[in-house]
């Protein structure tokens, strides 16, 4: 699904000719690949960086703060038999991810607030990943209330952690225990891996969890 | 005992051991669906009216599991998840993208003719005071043009006698003035009722005029509703804040939310402190406004109770000392340190 060349990696493109978000397109042995631009998306750095993203092919995906959908069109290229569920609040980018989603028969645009996961519990539904990027100071509860509602047991969550957005006055160092500590108190996860972000994106950090 | 699902198929009651008992089928064009999920709460009515023991009115089912009761695959659902996802998100980022525009706008226009009004005002007095030096237009400009179209004219004025065709052209012009005044009135009627639409919180707590000017200074309801307090206090005095930056002259303590009748009318020593209340509010108005747009009536809560604190506050401030509670919304920012007393 992701190959990597040389220093970069890439995804198959599910709509041969598109770039998405000016990313470069390349072709090996007949087939297009776009690149997946590691200080774009954190998905990406943290792919970059090693971390393990187990997302198949097949699996139903949320993914809370979307925006126009910049990581969430490098989903798509690997959810051949998949769907994603793109979640965001701002008019703005989620009309660019509209857009996007009419090329692309496995996104789903969801226009919402993360915060209420019971407004659209209409269209979601149980789902193997949750991936969350939304710079908000109240993630980690908004996070857990998705989870609580959508997510899949044993089922897998990414989350970005951005610790400005959370505290700006703090430590990152800090900001991220007490994440952590938040995550798992609810009694929803085991964490399976955290990486910060370095270089690409700073005093940033991503977890991944499975749901118990 | 029954439990509700809202899906992009349709509704349905579902009672024990998995049982379809109703089902409320919705369109399969998926432009006429996305209007239909607008009517579950209508339907949920109905379904108590019909005499179903609901658990809870929030649909509590996943709505794909349920649309498979009724036959329809996984991906059945899926594809016709994305097509109806994709009509209720167009429709509502329409209706989200274009009301605050029509807010600036309008405001922007009601600016214009304010302006072009005065403008033509002045050369109205002027000419027609060669004939009637002795009306004034107070500060009411209506009544003066009211007055004059009257034509009622003292016997002892001092001005010139004209001819009719001069008196002629002079009311004529002095029509299309106040054909602008009645476009003015249709415009603030009109901002009214739009913004008590795009941002009922703001308008409330705010009146549409000055709610309509925070809007259009900020660039929108968006970029308003992520403002803090401190920006919005200062919001229309960005002239005032450069000058500030730049020549290291006291910030200003407020912007446009100066012209608040709570505020502006609060004797000068207390605007400040009042402006800043008042801020904090908008801001949480304008977020409410941008993401959920329901009222909510306790955004004033605790304004008695703050502005007695800011008055006592005033009375006892000898008592404290010198910088607590004058802070301005921001870090003074002086460039030279020396000019702090040079300005007098
Ligand atoms: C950092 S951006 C996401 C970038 C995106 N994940 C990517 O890599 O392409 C954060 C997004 O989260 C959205 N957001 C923040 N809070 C939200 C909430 N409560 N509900 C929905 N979206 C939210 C913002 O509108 C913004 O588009």
């Amino acid at each position: 699904m992701i190959i990597r060349l040389g220093r970069n990696i890439a995804t198959q493109n599910l709509v041969p000719g598109q770039a998405v978000y000016g990313e470069d397109l390349i072709k090996r042995k007949g087939v297009e690949y776009r690149v997946w631009e590691p200080r774009r998306s954190k998905v990406g750095a943290t792919l970059v960086k090693g971390m393990k993203f187990p997302l198949r092919e097949n699996h139903l995906v949320l993914y809370l703060g979307v925006a126009s959908g910049t990581t969430a069109s490098h989903l798509s290229d690997m959810l051949t038999k998949g769907m994603l569920f793109g979640v965001d609040f701002a008019p703005r980018v989620l009309r660019d991810f509209v857009l996007l989603a009419e090329t692309r028969s496995n996104l789903i645009p969801v226009f919402d607030t993360a915060n209420k996961p019971e407004h659209y519990r209409w269209v979601v539904p149980q789902v193997d990943f949750i991936v969350q990027d939304v710079a908000q100071p109240n993630q980690a509860q908004i996070l857990i209330k998705n989870a609580r509602m959508f997510l899949k047991k044993n089922g897998h969550a990414f989350v970005a952690v951005k610790s400005r957005s959370i505290d700006v006055t703090a430590k990152p160092g800090d900001v991220f225990k007490q994440f952590k500590q938040e995550v798992k108190a609810s009694g929803e996860f085991e964490i399976l891996e955290d990486i910060r972000l370095e270089p690409f994106e700073r005093d940033h950090m991503a977890l991944l969890l499975r749901k118990k | 005992m029954v439990q509700l699902a809202k899906t992009p198929v349709g509704f349905f009651v579902v009672a024990m051991r998995n049982q379809v008992v109703e089902f409320e089928e919705l369109s399969n064009q998926p432009d006429k669906a996305a209007e239909q999920l607008l009517t579950y709460e209508e339907w949920v009515t109905r379904m108590k009216q019909k005499g179903y023991d609901i658990e809870t009115d929030e649909p509590a089912l996943d709505p794909m599991k349920v649309a498979e009761l009724i036959g329809v695959s996984e991906s059945a659902y899926l594809a016709r998840s994305r097509e109806v996802s994709i009509a209720v998100a167009k429709a509502a980022i329409k209706k989200h993208l274009k009301r605050d525009l029509l807010v600036v706008q309008t405001v922007g226009a009601l600016d214009d003719l304010t302006k072009t009004t005065n403008m033509l005002m002045n050369r109205l007095t002027e000419w027609y005071g060669l004939h009637y030096p002795e009306l004034k237009v107070e500060e009411d400009q209506e009544k003066y043009l009211k007055m004059m179209v009257q034509g009622r004219k003292v016997s002892d004025s001092m001005g010139m006698d004209l001819a009719e065709e001069d008196l002629h052209i002079i009311m004529d012009y002095a029509d299309s003035i106040r054909e602008l005044f009645r476009r003015k009135e249709a415009l603030e009627a009109y901002l009214d009722r739009i913004m008590a639409q795009v941002a009922p919180n703001v308008h409330v707590l705010a009146g549409a005029n000055l709610g309509a000017r925070l809007i259009a200074r900020a660039g929108g309801l968006e970029a308003l509703s992520r403002m803090p307090g401190s920006t919005i206090q200062v919001l229309g005095a960005e002239k005032a804040l450069f000058k500030h930056i730049l020549k290291g002259v006291p910030p200003p303590k407020h912007g446009v939310i100066f012209q608040h009748p709570l505020i502006s009318r609060a004797p000068r020593e207390q605007r400040g402190k009042l402006a800043r209340s008042m801020a904090t509010r908008l801001a949480i108005a304008a977020k409410v406004d941008f993401y959920s747009g329901d009222l909510r009536p306790s955004l004033m809560d605790g304004w008695a109770e703050r502005v007695k604190e800011v008055e006592q506050g005033e009375t006892k401030k000898s008592e404290r000392s010198e910088n607590k509670g004058k802070q301005p919304p921001f870090k003074s920012v002086r460039v030279k340190r020396g000019d702090k007393h040079g300005k007098k």
